[in-house]
């Protein structure tokens, strides 16, 4: 239960478009991959988060360089911040439970902060329907020379 | 067509050729071929093919529900073949070339 409410909340990281479309589709899949393994769910999660923040950084860059510049700094700062957070609770965890659980509630309050801070952030959030000369470019998430 | 078919694109079409899969299906038959290379992650599985069904390489079809996974079937194209089948022989070629040269070397090396 808490995978599934760990994978649809990376999927925050996605523009809303892509994650409505996509969404079920890919939750099922992450879970599917990582079958019972803690290690290979996480590593799952990672790496969608990260191909949803490229998603959305993607949408930023066509609005403009001064704009990207802010959500590359802003970015920045959220992941500087996201880092010591990780570290301050994955020591709180050892120090008061040895709840192997405990590394998924660290794993997930970090995501709830990089994603509600993303989510906050004047750039690089959803802009509402896509205009259909983007269209092509938002379901271009990344070409198959980029990936891997 | 300027696509450039990395391994895990490479892989994740050629898991195609024999019918429609899914997602998780296709990220199977892709580490299968490869012999465990290539091991697609969800977000890079998608990412890819997003911009193979954008490049018309793939289609899409309806999704569907089994066992409570929520699934979407995807087929190799006409042109997404026939890419792949660029590739392939590009790769063949290249493979060829390389090993006629390293055959050359070694007689020249013992001769």
């Amino acid at each position: 239960m808490i995978r599934e409410s760990l994978s649809r909340l990376a999927l925050r990281a996605y523009p809303r478009e892509l994650a409505r479309s996509r969404g079920a589709e890919m939750q099922s899949t992450v879970l599917d991959m990582s079958g019972p393994s803690r290690l290979a769910f996480v590593r799952e999660l990672g790496f969608l988060v990260f191909c949803g923040l490229r998603e959305r950084s993607r949408m930023t860059a066509r609005s403009g360089r001064r704009q990207l510049t802010t959500d590359a700094c802003s970015g920045a700062l959220i992941l500087f911040l996201a880092v010591p957070l990780w570290g301050m609770l994955s020591r709180f965890g050892t120090s008061t439970m040895r709840d192997g659980k405990w590394s998924l509630i660290v794993l997930g309050v970090c995501l709830v902060f990089v994603l509600a801070a993303r989510g906050l952030q004047p750039v690089g959030r959803d802009r509402g329907p896509v205009r259909p000369r983007d269209r092509r470019d938002h379901h271009g998430v990344a070409g198959p020379a980029d990936v891997g | 067509m300027v696509v450039e078919l990395r391994p895990p694109s490479y892989f994740a079409l050629a898991a195609l050729i024999d019918g429609p899969l899914h997602g998780y299906a296709i990220a199977q038959r892709a580490r299968e071929l490869s012999d465990g290379r290539v091991r697609l992650s969800t977000g890079t599985l998608y990412a890819l093919l997003e911009r193979a069904v954008a490049e018309s390489l793939v289609t899409a079809g309806e999704p569907y529900v089994v066992d409570g996974r929520h699934r979407r079937d995807y087929a190799l194209t006409a042109s997404g073949r026939a890419l792949l089948e660029e590739e392939a022989n590009h790769l063949a070629h290249a493979a060829r070339t390389v090993t006629s040269r390293l055959r050359a070397s070694a007689r020249a090396v013992t001769a």
